[in-house]
């Protein structure tokens, strides 16, 4: 927001021309991203998409094949000055490492690693969402792994925090309260938070900007009401729809037919779907960002 | 993002569209504050950009303005216009839908006005 | 690195403490009772010698990766764990060294001041191997052959060296347990040289590991 000064000082987190492979399989494809200070970003995707690795690549927890990764211009590879400023609340799950290591062991590496870490605050978050800070992270619930990744993160208080399915486990309760402290969190700090989830429905009012990653390729990264606004449904009947559609040279990105009724999504500018909607045989809607993921991401695996 | 928003329509042109609707309907008369922009982000569990957008959007149109330090609130004619451009729309959304699905019914002109008339007696429109 | 360390400390006390404690009931155990069991126990101690430090450095690799993932330096994280092995490998001798030698017992068979290199070379070497083993994936078969292959090689010696204490008629090229004894010396540089090179590898994939958890 512009009228609050943001704690990352005007300092962007910025990738270029950034690879990666994970033995002969590319997993993310010269990359380029820029996070802008005092925002929060969505990075949406399929599972497998590249979001982990491209979020532990941003943070310099994981090897580039090339491409170079800065924060207010200097590397972010092993620079504690830098470091200091991201925090990336991993996505926790059972693993034999995990059985290993405690809720309260876990808050303390972020308390003694990140330096604007609120201890009153992961306390009483970890008191708040129930959870016995004796346990092993991998004797939680899914739920509560999450509950834990999103402690570290809002305790962090790292001017860029990073959030990797934050929404996974939780129900659908949980997920508003967890958007809902998240934006307070914005509100009052202007702290830039970057979150990865494939759970979308109540995500796309709290994402200001929306980056969609879809095997290895950022296929889009803009204002989340800009690009929602770029897509539309068209139905109508099957010959009058075809027509409009090719009168106007629009590709449909996905079609389901129902008799004689034929539905496509379609993407284009306002003055396309005006012309769309002028004709009465055609009915106009408009879609949700889940609805714009799936039209943008669902390839693939169309349903015969 | 909840309540009464809907998922079609984008946030920030509901955000207005609410703000407009509460003007006319006399919620918010001239001269009188509008909810601020973290109020609304609150409300609807929404991006204070996003809402921020909406209200900017009636500030641009002249429907809304700004007291520093204290908050939006109703220009003076922001009803009247607003009436205006809602009768303009009126005319050229609501209106046609109407005789659309008339049609679709196959309904006749004066079945339709008949309909209007009687629909217009019991709210009172003069 | 500190802060690092600072992560380490839980681990380390809680070894000084339990070591501490078992050392002690061993002790008591060996000078005031009969129980046969407690004699075992101090003798054993030359193997736990040379293979804890090694396990114990694997549960500090895990604490290394949570570290890293709050931001620390993989450098600070390679030295701390560096750190932390020898720390722990001289912690493990000298608690050998001062069990064995109060124990005032003709069935404890005492470790001299001059054993102390042959349990500490090899011991040194396992953790570097560890530090190295844990930064191959899991699942790749080297991994598992190198550690076992060093586990056993640890045992092995540590036996060894406890079998040559206690047995009598062990033919006298095995003494004394020292580096000046020919046999020893090359056993050590055995331990020795591949413990160097999985140093400078694990060092050189330390500068790129991928922080996992």
């Amino acid at each position: 927001m512009s009228d609050k000064t943001n704690p990352a000082g005007g300092r962007v987190l910025r990738a270029e021309g950034l690879c990666k492979s994970y033995g002969k399989q590319q997993v993310l494809h010269d990359l380029n991203l820029t996070i802008e200070p005092g925002c929060v970003y969505g990075l949406i995707g399929r599972n497998g998409a590249g979001k982990t690795t491209l979020l532990s690549i941003l943070t310099g927890q994981n090897t580039m094949d090339s491409g170079k990764v800065t924060y207010g211009g200097e590397p972010v590879w092993e620079n504690p000055k830098v470091l200091g400023d991201l925090c990336f609340a991993r996505e926790l799950n059972a693993t034999a490492e995990t059985a290993q290591i405690r809720v309260k062991d876990y808050l303390r590496a972020g308390q003694l690693f990140c330096p604007h870490w609120d201890k009153d605050m992961a306390d009483s978050l970890i008191k708040k969402f129930g959870i016995d800070p004796k346990k092993s992270i991998a004797k939680l619930s899914k739920g509560q792994m999450s509950m834990v990744t999103i402690t570290a993160a809002m305790a962090s208080k790292a001017p860029i925090t990073i959030l990797d399915e934050p929404a996974a486990g939780l129900d659908v309760i949980m997920r508003e309260k967890f958007y809902r402290m998240l934006l307070e969190e914005y509100a009052a700090t202007g702290r830039t938070f970057l979150v990865s989830t494939h759970i979308i429905e109540e995500a796309s009012g709290v994402f200001e900007r929306v980056i969609v990653l879809d095997e290895g390729h950022i296929i889009a990264d803009r204002p989340t009401e800009e690009l929602i606004d770029e897509f539309r449904y068209v139905s109508g009947e099957k010959t009058a729809l075809d027509a409009a559609l090719s009168a106007h040279g629009v590709q449909p990105l996905q079609v389901q037919e129902l008799g004689a009724h034929k539905m496509a999504a379609v993407r284009g500018d306002a003055a396309l779907f005006e012309a769309l909607a002028a004709d009465p045989a055609l009915t106009v809607a408009g879609m949700n960002l889940q609805n714009v993921f799936v039209a943008l991401c669902g390839h693939g695996d169309e349903e015969g | 993002m909840k309540g009464i928003l809907n998922d079609q329509n984008l946030i920030y042109q509901q955000i207005a569209q609410l703000l407009e609707d509460g003007i006319l309907r006399g919620e918010y008369p001239e001269d009188s504050q509008v909810p601020s922009t973290n109020e609304l982000a609150r409300a609807f569990n929404i991006n204070p950009a996003t809402a921020a957008k909406g209200i900017n959007r009636l500030v641009d149109e002249g429907l809304l303005y700004k007291r520093r330090g204290i908050g939006m609130f109703v220009a003076e004619g922001a009803l009247k216009t607003l009436q205006a451009r809602r009768r303009k729309a009126f005319a050229g959304e609501q209106v046609r839908a109407l005789v659309r699905e008339a049609k679709r019914l196959g309904m006749s002109r004066a079945e339709l006005l008949g309909l209007v008339n009687d629909e217009s007696e019991e709210e009172d429109l003069q | 690195m500190t802060r690092v360390l600072c992560l380490f400390r839980d681990l380390l006390m809680y070894t000084v403490l339990v070591l501490g404690g078992f050392t002690l009931v061993i002790l008591a155990g060996v000078r005031m009772t009969d129980i046969s069991l407690f004699v075992t126990y101090g003798n054993v101690m030359s193997m736990f010698c040379v293979i804890f430090p090694a396990i114990l450095v694997s549960n500090a690799w895990l604490t290394a990766n949570l570290a890293m993932s709050f931001g620390a330096r993989r450098g600070d994280c390679f030295w701390s764990l560096e750190l932390v092995g020898f720390l722990l490998t001289v912690f493990f001798a000298a608690d050998n060294l001062l069990l064995t030698n109060l124990s005032d017992s003709p069935e404890v068979a005492q470790i001299g001041l001059e054993t102390v290199p042959v349990l500490v070379i090899p011991a040194f070497a396992l953790v570097q191997t560890i530090l190295f083993m844990m930064q191959i994936p899991k699942g790749r078969i080297a991994r598992n052959v190198v550690w076992g292959v060093s586990w056993c090689l640890g045992w092995a010696i540590g036996m060894a060296i406890e079998a040559v204490y206690l047995l009598e008629a062990v033919p006298p090229f095995f003494y004394p347990v020292a580096l000046t004894t020919p046999l020893w010396a090359i056993i050590c540089l055995i331990f020795a040289v591949p413990g160097i090179v999985f140093a400078v590898l694990a060092w050189r994939n330390m500068k790129k590991v991928v922080v996992q958890l």
